[in-house]
């Protein structure tokens, strides 16, 4: 059964702190991240919501994650932001800096885009414009296929993580 | 700069734009052409721009019916509904400017979680730093090296910050406050065998917003090497 906490709002108010400039951390986050360490559904829910969680340190969180139910729930997470979009084009900026910066896990062979004709799989909506956000990737046609990329950004800073085993940095 | 629109029903009539040289046909009475929202074809001849840089602005404007089509360097073919095709007609016209100078910040550093010997060089700035903290494992920040550059736009460039890095990149068209970096670099030079690529890929920056790219061999790695990017956002014109 799946932990009643884990959900993306649940987790998105949780970590609103590191999104936004200014917002306190809430109470009962530190108990909130040490529920991570026993609870597969609450850290793939908060992944979701901050992929770079994973840099934070916390033990359980460096372990390896299951990357394909990852990547399917990253994915699932960029077609309901697509849904949304579709139905509600004039959300508040704040939702969708939340949905925007939330966690984008982009698999290496998804970053690959080529060719000078091209017919785009996605819906007929432009991206709508969140100022200070980009509601694009970062980084596109990286050459290292094997790499694990994690996206972030915020009002003040854009954040792209490229891990691989074979960096000698 | 001329530029020129024909719709059909009215195929003689003409308007000017500021923009790209633009011929837009409506393909009227197509069968698979909603009455409301009829199928187009829009050709365009840039200006200033190159058409292969248009396709990927273009390409996420599309409708799921749509097409975008590079011809030669600087010419391109969307097919669409005709409501998209008057959002890619703005677009492209804001797009195919004159190439302006840009400045840019780049800054090579170390993050560490503080557990080994400090690398020369100054602290990354302290509101970056705290940032930075908030979101990973790491403590400290030394810049390695730096450059504040002037580049044109579509202007190919490479550098040598701290001594032991070399990054290089195409400048893309910032176009509403974003900017891509086209074919980004980063090489560690060492002396044997001489260069060792870290890293190539296409990057898109926001104007005045800090972006950190990291490398890292792992998510739990103590360290990492990161490239911080920023481009101002004021622009001259030629």
């Amino acid at each position: 059964m799946s932990c009643p906490r884990a959900t993306g709002a649940a987790w998105e108010a949780l970590l609103a702190h590191r999104l936004e400039r200014g917002v306190p951390p809430p109470a009962g986050l530190e108990e909130a991240l040490a529920h991570l360490d026993s609870c597969p559904s609450c850290r793939a829910s908060a992944l979701r919501v901050d992929p770079l969680l994973l840099f934070r340190g916390a033990r359980s969180l460096s372990e390896p994650v299951d990357t394909t139910a990852f990547v399917a729930a990253v994915r699932a997470g960029r077609r309901q932001r697509r849904v949304e979009r579709r139905a509600s084009p004039h959300r508040p900026a704040g939702v969708a800096a939340a949905l925007v910066a939330g966690a984008l896990l982009l698999a290496p062979s998804a970053l690959f885009r080529g060719g000078e004709s091209v017919r785009p799989p996605r819906s007929a909506r432009p991206a709508a414009p969140v100022p200070g956000l980009s509601a694009h990737p970062l980084i596109e046609n990286l050459d290292r296929p094997g790499a694990r990329v994690y996206q972030w950004g915020s009002e003040s800073v854009s954040v792209v993580m490229v891990v691989d085993e074979s960096f000698d940095v | 700069m001329r530029h020129l629109t024909t719709e059909s029903p009215s195929p003689g009539r003409l308007r000017a734009w500021t923009g790209a040289t633009v011929l837009a046909v409506t393909l009227a009475g197509a069968a698979r052409a909603d009455l409301g929202d009829p199928f187009a074809v829009h050709v365009v001849t840039l200006q200033h721009q190159s058409a292969a840089e248009a396709v990927t602005l273009v390409h996420p404007q599309l409708s799921p019916e749509g097409t975008v089509e590079q011809r030669g360097e600087d010419g391109l073919v969307v097919r669409d509904r005709r409501s998209r095709i008057e959002v890619i007609r703005r677009l492209l016209a804001a797009f195919d400017h004159p190439a302006r100078m840009l400045r840019l910040e780049i800054q090579v550093v170390e993050a560490s979680t503080g557990s080994g010997p400090t690398p020369a060089g100054r602290p990354l700035p302290e509101e970056l730093s705290r940032r930075l903290r908030e979101l990973l494992r790491y403590e400290r920040f030394t810049v390695l090296g730096d450059a504040r550059v002037e580049v044109r736009e579509r202007e190919e460039v490479s550098y040598r910050v701290g001594g032991d890095y070399r990054i290089a990149f195409r400048l893309g068209a910032m176009l509403d406050g974003s900017l891509r970096l086209h074919g980004f670099q980063v090489t560690r030079i060492v002396d044997n065998p001489g260069q060792r690529q870290l890293l190539h890929t296409d990057l898109a920056l926001t104007a005045d917003k800090p972006m950190v790219l990291g490398l890292a061999p792992s998510e739990s790695s103590d360290h990492a090497l990161m490239v911080v990017l920023e481009v101002a956002g004021s622009e001259e014109e030629d």
